[in-house]
């Protein structure tokens, strides 16, 4: 088996988050897993590294062999939330249609965010004639201020519901997401200083106030190193002033920089966090698409495999 | 009007955005640029990387403005207009939450029933839309204290920068007076009777929420309620006035944006309904653009290994080097189409400036001056 059951990918904006969640993905499903890749909020870069067609309903579809996509609100959560537990439609209708409960719904800072949280761990938990629906769930949690927001809210909920029904379902998702065997929370990064320093709080965060189990940390769009000598060729090159060659060595140039920074941020990582991190390649494409994910998503086995 | 223009005529500067686009960066530099300008500069941030900060001097800075040694810049500043001042403060959520309660609150025994009242306490630490709540109301407290020409405000980092702006009318919303009558009446000052003659559906959701949520936490919700009751008239007229100010002439919004696909759709969509919302946007900067190479073409083989092999190199490195080149026009080509198709999009009045990707990372103020000049040029 690969993976953990209950599969969370973080990381700071902008960083690829939701190519690694594909690729993950697609790695579990293509392992014969049942697999659901889930976004929060709307359907957004989760949907699109999968290649889902169209954006309508926020139901598990299947969109390939053993791979399953979903999206997830918390509003909508919250409705099929209230179904379970008013199990009168009658009485449901009543009150999904009035004021109070919509004013609840919109005003109520946090709830939103605890439903998503909830129907994670629902789906998580559905089984189908005795036998649980996913054996994998990866879900796309959105830029970290944000998703580390979604992540704490079962234990802000904990504490401010002293007691009942939310307190009792609060503390079961708890129980999940701080579950080694069954839970792993992925940051993602790219190569240079800013965001290996944010994929460092996040792992701090995660071990600290948060307490969550951290998984792999993915170093995306990482460049290749250089052939040895690299710096001095470039410099004899520089100085030759040959014309023709010139956008090369510049190119060279800033190859050769990006990679010295690319190898100082994620030396710093490690010595500040102990964690070797997996890279990722940068794939230089002019569109990046469902194949490319799918490349990726080979590439992700294999350094996992290299850990074992 | 450019940017230079949009800076210089306003007095806040809003930078929204998407995350990772280098938003934080991008409003210091607009501060640094003010400064430059010989006005009275400040940048307010929220969760500034660790370097940015330092270079910013908010290292140890726990809430409130700090003044920033500007040394630095003067070998930057060769214009005949006196150097600025340069500030910078970092938004520490809880105590300008308490801050804020503790200026609305008529008396101190309402104000430390609100402080200590765990509700509250969530409410201002772990609910979401509560950072963006109390950034737009620092903007506009130091906005208030007029001791600055010039006001940056870098946003909370949102997975769509749209929220931003959402979060502080929900928040509003619930903080409204209207909603006073649902828990204080059942539980609080009016008594069980009106309880009683509540609409059988709220009757009905009180009590389950009742049952989900225990009695005690709707009686912390009531008594936050009813604490508050003498604050709401001054937070609702202090909302108004912040969203005037927010829509305001004096105000512009700038959004940061990158030439990665992903952030140039949330991007488009962010400027599209920004209009909506009542705020206009002014200015697009479009950070880690890599404009070079574009237009050159396909590195000839046979050239560069000759070249390589005359300074005496294995042929690995020429190999390298075209494979290197190549990604790059891949890359750069790939970029300015997607950056044309989004800035047709724009509005033509909004001005726009590309910042090229430095290869390095911003964290001295002189990086942030180089910036600051590169913004001129939009």
């Amino acid at each position: 088996m690969t993976g953990k059951a209950f599969e969370i990918v973080v990381g700071k904006g902008g960083v690829g988050k939701s190519t690694v969640a594909a690729a993950l993905a697609t790695r579990y499903a293509a392992a014969g897993h049942r697999t659901l890749a889930v976004e929060l909020a709307a359907p957004a870069g989760l949907a699109q590294a999968l290649g889902v067609p169209g954006v309508a309903g926020a139901e598990p579809r299947s969109i390939g062999p053993g791979l399953s996509y979903a999206w997830i609100d918390g509003e909508s959560a919250l409705a099929e939330y209230l179904a379970l537990i008013l199990p009168v439609r009658r009485v449901l209708a009543t009150v999904l249609d009035s004021r109070v409960y919509r004013y609840f719904v919109a005003a109520a800072p946090g709830l939103k965010e605890l439903m998503t949280v909830g129907k994670l761990w629902y789906e998580h938990e559905r089984e189908i004639d005795g036998a649980k629906v996913w054996d994998r769930i990866v879900i796309d949690a959105g830029a970290s201020g944000h998703s580390l927001q979604y992540l704490c809210m079962p234990a802000a909920a904990v504490k401010t519901f002293s007691s009942g029904l939310v307190h009792r379902e609060s503390q079961r998702i708890l129980e999940l997401l701080r579950d080694r065997d069954k839970t792993a929370v992925h940051v993602v990064s790219t190569p240079e200083s800013m965001p290996m320093v944010e994929a460092a709080e996040i792992v701090a965060q995660l071990r600290g106030d948060l307490d969550l189990p951290v998984g792999r940390v993915y170093v995306n769009r990482c460049r290749k190193a250089p052939p040895d000598g690299a710096a001095d060729a470039l410099e004899c090159l520089a100085d030759a002033g040959d014309e023709r060659i010139s956008g090369v060595v510049s190119a060279g140039g800033r190859e050769l920089g990006w990679y010295g920074i690319q190898e100082r941020a994620i030396a710093d990582f490690v010595r500040g966090s102990g964690i070797e991190p997996d890279r990722l390649p940068l794939l230089a494409v002019e569109e990046f698409g469902r194949r490319e994910v799918v490349r990726l998503s080979s590439l992700v086995t294999a350094y996992e495999g290299e850990r074992a | 009007m450019s940017l230079q223009e949009v800076i210089t005529n306003h007095r806040l500067v809003v930078c929204v955005g998407s995350g990772g686009v280098g938003k934080t960066t991008t409003a210091a530099a607009i501060a640094v640029h003010g400064a430059l300008a010989g006005r009275r500069s400040m940048v307010l941030t929220i969760d500034p990387a660790k370097r940015l900060a330092q270079s910013l001097g908010l290292a140890s800075l726990a809430s409130g403005a700090q003044e920033i040694n500007t040394d630095a810049l003067s070998a930057a500043h060769s214009r005949s207009a006196a150097l600025g001042t340069l500030s910078a403060g970092m938004l520490d959520q809880k105590s300008a939450w308490d801050e804020f309660i503790a200026r609305h609150a008529p008396n101190d025994a309402t104000r430390d029933a609100i402080l200590r009242n765990e509700f509250y306490q969530h409410l201002s630490q772990s609910f979401a839309g509560s950072a963006e709540y109390m950034a737009i109301e620092e903007l506009c407290r130091i906005h208030e204290a007029d001791r600055y020409d010039l006001i940056v405000l870098d946003t909370p980092p949102t997975r769509h920068a749209l929220e931003f702006l959402e979060a502080p009318r929900r928040l509003e919303d619930f903080l409204d007076r209207s909603v006073l009558g649902w828990f204080v009446r059942p539980y609080a000052s009016v008594g069980w009777s009106a309880w009683k003659t509540a609409s059988r559906t709220v009757r009905f959701l009180f009590d389950r929420i009742e049952q989900a949520t225990g009695l005690q936490t709707l009686a912390q919700i009531s008594d936050f309620f009813v604490a508050m009751e003498d604050l709401f008239e001054g937070i609702n007229e202090r909302g108004k006035r912040v969203r005037e100010l927010l829509a305001g002439p004096q105000t512009a919004f700038v959004l940061v944006a990158g030439p990665d696909e992903q952030i140039l759709g949330e991007s488009e969509d962010f400027a599209q309904r920004m209009g909506e919302l009542d705020v206009s946007l002014k200015g697009v900067v479009m950070n880690r653009v890599h404009p070079w190479a574009a237009d050159d073409d396909a590195a000839d083989e046979v050239v560069v290994a000759d070249a390589v092999s005359a300074v005496g190199a294995t042929p690995q490195l020429a190999e390298w080097l075209v494979t290197t080149h190549g990604e790059a026009v891949c890359i750069a080509r790939a970029e300015e189409l997607r950056r044309e198709s989004f800035e047709g999009g724009l509005p033509n009045e909004v001005a726009r400036v590309a910042i090229p990707e430095f290869g390095q990372d911003v964290h001295e103020l002189v990086d942030l001056a180089k910036i600051a000049e590169l913004l001129s040029c939009g």
